[in-house]
């Protein structure tokens, strides 16, 4: 059977390493983006077979050994993020929107915007009535409703009154609301 | 020269190490010359300049305390500042000082040792056990270490390899090696769990094993858990109950002290055996009026389990962890692997096998497992027809300290490995010339709970308005478990200059100074 180790394929692993920023998990992985969780792992192992580096050891070529680390780094990381639910559903939502190719790397930064935007909502309002509320304003506010942003966020202010937060958000929205 | 290359698999423990290769696809546990298999992680400076190492070594602990170093390797890799330090500055019978970059140093006979050097001279002693055995010279090996060993930890067991000589092919985790050595020729497909408590460090690690893949789900540990701790409750045990009997207190004498340990380590391993064991101590203590008075008593193995009770609970949380972070429960797993020695203790074999509901699995010596596993992926690396891959986590998550004592996740605990992740930083004054950073591991936000790995500096920015200079860092963990941070300029493309501006470790410089002490160094067959 052919092995990437024999030097036939060195060309075409240097182009991969090459290429790799960008193709997205799926096609790194080879895998459907409905693929279910055992065969992306099925493929995992396969590619590791494959181009696990250590394959890779007892040759010379320096070169060959870089390019199949950084593809192979590139194999897990796509693994460890297409494995994970949630984090798959937000790839696949990233890649499909107009950033795709900023967004072909899982990168930390959205996971800190996630946690940051998880965060903001937990912090503003302190009540699970006035979160609920707080969390429908906020997409009423992305979407332009002001008026029902207004409501929510004045039945949020119900449930805390005595939150300042809440009613400097309530006085923003309604400066806004009269404004537009 | 022989015929193919071979490369040895040394298991390098906190009380004892072990080394073997693999000989006509067999791997095998290689005997020194007197048949020992294990050997103590104990070298002893001489009177006369030469060196001791192993059993040999061992025996000097209690004759000659003060130029006898042992589990050095709760040392390496750890800055002079940590707990653990702090702790066996306390207890060891040996000096440890402070050494430059707030590193450990080992002084014996008006000398500092770093403690890699000290690893060396075990390391040495392995090798030279091989090549005893083959003939000819070996200088390649895969070195094992705790799965829960951070950074810098396995950086300074790579370069303790270094200064024995060694070609250090690639650094592997212990419960890795064990599962390797389990699964080695065998067409299996399972979950297993490899639970390792060594001498003086605690790991647990969940694999898969598809065939010839060996995933690695997720791993936990404690290093600072080992048997030596239930030796030291023995030894307090006795320590108290004398003093009380004799009305001396013998916690300054350190030659009673290492008399009391070595004691409590045989009775434990009776222990394994038997359900009761005498301990005694000839001429422990010799009091004002000149009379000898001798340590005998007797203790229990119920008495014994009802001391170190709550160590054995203390894996059984680490247990816990790993399952959870594998997602698991105890009933998912297909099979439970004993490493170590002190896992031959009763109370460790029934507690496994209540909290997994099965019987653990011990048909491979717990004390040779690891070594046979090292050996296995050393042969594996030099040959072109490898037939198993290793697919491990990285241990603890690797941190960017950012404001005040906090940090940010970069890579999160039990991500496989090899990975690499990028951040990107804006210079935040005009001209500003360089950016530092510092990173640490650990699982806590604020940085003063988490390991310091290092500061790096990356310095001959170009010269711009603030906001203008975007440098894109790179965070690699490698297939050793080894970070590696670089950094390069996004627009021109350019790498910058990164150098380690904190660190406990030793440079390139000392490695090779400690190459060539070492090298004089006088290792003495007994």
């Amino acid at each position: 059977m052919a092995e990437y180790t024999d030097p036939q394929f060195w060309p075409q692993l240097k182009h991969l390493a090459a290429t790799i920023d960008g193709l997205d998990y799926f096609q790194i992985l080879n895998v459907a983006t409905t693929a279910p969780g055992p065969q992306i792992k099925t493929s995992y192992y396969g590619l590791a077979r494959a181009l696990h580096p250590d394959k890779f050891f007892h040759l010379d070529d320096a070169d060959l050994k870089a390019a199949v680390n950084k593809i192979y780094k590139r194999v897990t990381e796509a693994y460890m993020v297409l494995k994970d639910e949630p984090k798959r559903l937000k790839y696949i939502k990233d890649i499909s929107g107009p950033e795709r190719a900023k967004k072909l790397r899982f990168t930390e930064e959205s996971e800190a915007e996630q946690k940051e935007q998880a965060k903001a909502a937990v912090k503003v309002a302190k009540t699970p009535k006035g979160e609920q509320m707080y969390n429908t304003a906020m997409v009423d506010l992305a979407n332009g409703r002001f008026d029902a942003a207004f409501k929510a966020l004045q039945s949020a202010t119900l449930f805390e009154p005595g939150n300042a937060e809440l009613k400097k958000l309530l006085a923003e929205v309604d400066k806004k609301r009269k404004g537009g | 020269m022989a015929p193919k290359q071979l490369a040895m698999g040394i298991d390098l423990g906190t009380s004892n190490s072990c080394v073997a290769i693999v000989e006509d696809g067999v791997p095998k546990v290689i005997a020194n010359e007197w048949g020992e298999r294990t050997h103590a992680s104990v070298v002893s400076f001489l009177d006369d300049g030469g060196v001791l190492v192993g059993n040999d070594a061992k025996k000097h602990i209690i004759t000659n305390p003060r130029n006898t170093i042992s589990s050095a390797k709760r040392l390496i890799g750890r800055y002079s500042f940590s707990e653990e330090v702090k702790k066996a500055q306390s207890i060891a019978s040996y000096e440890i000082v402070e050494g430059p970059n707030n590193a450990v140093r080992v002084r014996v006979k008006g000398r500092d040792y770093a403690v890699p050097e000290i690893s060396a001279m075990v390391l040495k002693e392995m090798r030279a056990i091989v090549e005893a055995h083959v003939g000819h010279p070996v200088t390649q090996a895969v070195i094992t270490v705790p799965a829960f060993f951070n950074d810098n930890q396995r950086q300074e067991t790579k370069n303790a390899g270094r200064i024995a000589g060694l070609e250090v092919l690639r650094i592997i985790n212990e419960p890795t090696a064990a599962a390797l050595a389990y699964g080695f020729g065998q067409n299996i497909n399972q979950k297993v769990v490899i639970y390792d408590l060594g001498g003086g460090t605690f790991d647990v690690s969940i694999l898969q094993i598809g065939e010839d893949v060996f995933e690695v789900l997720s791993t936990s540990g404690d290093t600072y858990l080992g048997g030596d701790d239930f030796d030291d409750r023995i030894a307090a045990w006795l320590l108290e109950g004398f003093t009380a009997q004799h009305k001396v207190d013998l916690r300054k004498d350190r030659h009673a002290l290492a008399k009391l340990k070595e004691a409590a380590e045989k009775a434990k391993i009776d222990l394994g055996e038997r359900d009761r064991t005498r301990i005694h101590i000839p001429l422990l203590y010799t009091d004002k009026q000149g009379f000898s008075h001798d340590l005998d008593v007797q203790l229990t193995r119920a008495e014994f389990n009802k001391m170190v009770m709550d160590l054995v609970q203390r894996t059984f949380k680490v247990c816990d962890e790993a399952l959870q972070q594998a997602r698991m429960t105890p009933s998912d797993v297909d099979g439970v692997i004993l490493v170590g020695g002190p896992t031959r203790l009763p109370i460790i074999r029934n507690s496994v096998r209540h909290y997994f509901q099965r019987e653990p699995n011990i048909d491979v010596d717990p004390d040779l497992v690891v070594a046979l596993g090292a050996a296995i992926q050393a042969d594996a690396l030099l040959d072109a027809s490898t037939t198993t891959y290793l697919l491990d986590v990285t241990p603890q998550t690797l941190r960017l300290g950012t404001v005040g004592d906090f940090t940010e996740s970069i890579i999160e605990r039990n991500t496989s490995i090899p990975i690499d992740r990028t951040r990107t930083f804006v210079t935040a004054r005009d001209n500003q010339d360089k950016v530092k950073i510092r990173i640490y591991q650990g699982e806590s936000r604020k940085a003063s709970e988490c390991q310091l790995l290092g500061e790096f500096e990356f310095a001959g920015l170009r010269q711009a308005r603030r906001g203008e200079v975007k440098v894109e860092v790179t965070f690699e963990i490698d297939t050793d478990g080894i970070v590696n941070v670089s950094a390069r300029d996004i627009e021109t493309g350019i790498k910058a200059s990164t150098s380690i501006t904190l660190s406990g470790g030793l440079s390139d410089e000392e490695i090779a100074q400690a190459q060539a002490r070492t090298a004089g160094a006088e290792v003495r067959n007994r």
